[in-house]
């Protein structure tokens, strides 16, 4: 151990920045704390809007294959009667269309399933947007 | 071990003198050492839950600042507009007793070659082994040694002026 070593260990001393710094630290973790509850919070909202969406999409496909097709068992179609798959039928969907339907009312079908899922999930879009806007505010 | 405000607060006070003097030492910046500083404490926040005992969050802060002052100077060292701060500046101002002499040390260990200050402030700031010092930096234990050596010779003729260094 040489004066120069005690000497260099007392320049080098630690040097305290003062409580501004500490006050500072503080402020930072205070922020990044609020940021974590407002982030966490949205990624609830976000999860809970987004399986929103996809019941109410399920929900609509759903209910327009039963008014379409009556698949439920001992309930009377509302829909088309003449599209009603006949449950005893060997795999129809192996065999070309349901009986009675023709290519046109397969397209029609086809057209008129897409046009209810974008009305669903139009709807649901807005309704997730207001939700997401709200969590902000 | 997860933070409370308070208990970050006390833990903050407690350890921001050895990490900023590190920073400030290295970085010779006051402006840029506190924002290290300031980083090396929120990464602490963020990872609390990694701290096993006190002894482990001294290491972890040491090793933390060391990395997050190596990434500094070398962004800073990539910034032309900035080279001139490499110029040497007095840190800190000088403490009763041996002002003089201190001041001049302290304002020669910033004279020196990024790498050997680094060496020098683990050394007399921290206060570690070169064994320990060699382990941080990822280099060999001879190459800590003769940093150590070399520095201290040039520190010994350039401080010859002052009685207690000349001995």
């Amino acid at each position: 151990m040489t004066p120069l070593d005690d000497d260099l260990r007392r320049s080098l001393a630690p040097e305290d920045p003062g409580p501004e710094f500490t006050r500072r630290v503080m402020a930072r973790v205070a922020r990044l704390d609020a940021d974590r509850r407002t982030s966490r919070r949205l990624a609830w909202r976000g999860r809970l809007v987004r399986g929103l969406v996809a019941a109410g999409l399920l929900l609509a496909a759903g209910s327009w294959v039963e008014w379409r097709f009556g698949l439920w068992p001992g309930r009377p179609s509302g829909g088309d009667q003449t599209a009603r798959v006949v449950p005893a039928a060997p795999a129809p969907e192996l065999a070309g269309l349901p009986a009675g339907m023709s290519p046109e009312d397969g397209e029609r079908m086809k057209e008129e399933l897409i046009r209810a899922l974008r009305l669903a999930s139009r709807k649901m879009n807005a309704a997730r947007e207001r939700a997401v806007e709200r969590a902000r505010t | 071990m997860e933070w409370s405000p308070a208990e970050f607060e006390q833990v903050v006070k407690e350890h921001q003198a050895r990490v900023f003097s590190l920073a400030l030492r290295f970085l010779r910046d006051r402006g840029l050492a506190e924002e290290v500083a300031q980083d090396v404490f929120i990464r602490l926040y963020q990872n609390g839950g990694d701290i096993e005992s006190a002894e482990h969050l001294h290491h972890w802060l040491r090793r933390v600042a060391v990395r997050r002052c190596v990434d500094a100077w070398r962004a800073r060292r990539r910034r032309p507009e900035l080279v001139l701060l490499e110029a040497p500046v007095p840190c800190g101002a000088p403490s009763p007793g041996d002002a003089l002499l201190q001041t001049q040390l302290r304002e020669l260990v910033d004279r020196l070659p990024a790498a050997s200050r680094l060496v020098m402030v683990l050394r007399y700031q921290e206060g570690l082994a070169p064994r320990e010092i060699a382990r941080m930096l990822g280099v060999s234990v001879n190459t800590v040694k003769s940093r150590i050596n070399r520095s201290i010779s040039w520190l010994r003729t350039r401080a010859a002026g002052a009685p207690e260094v000349a001995s």
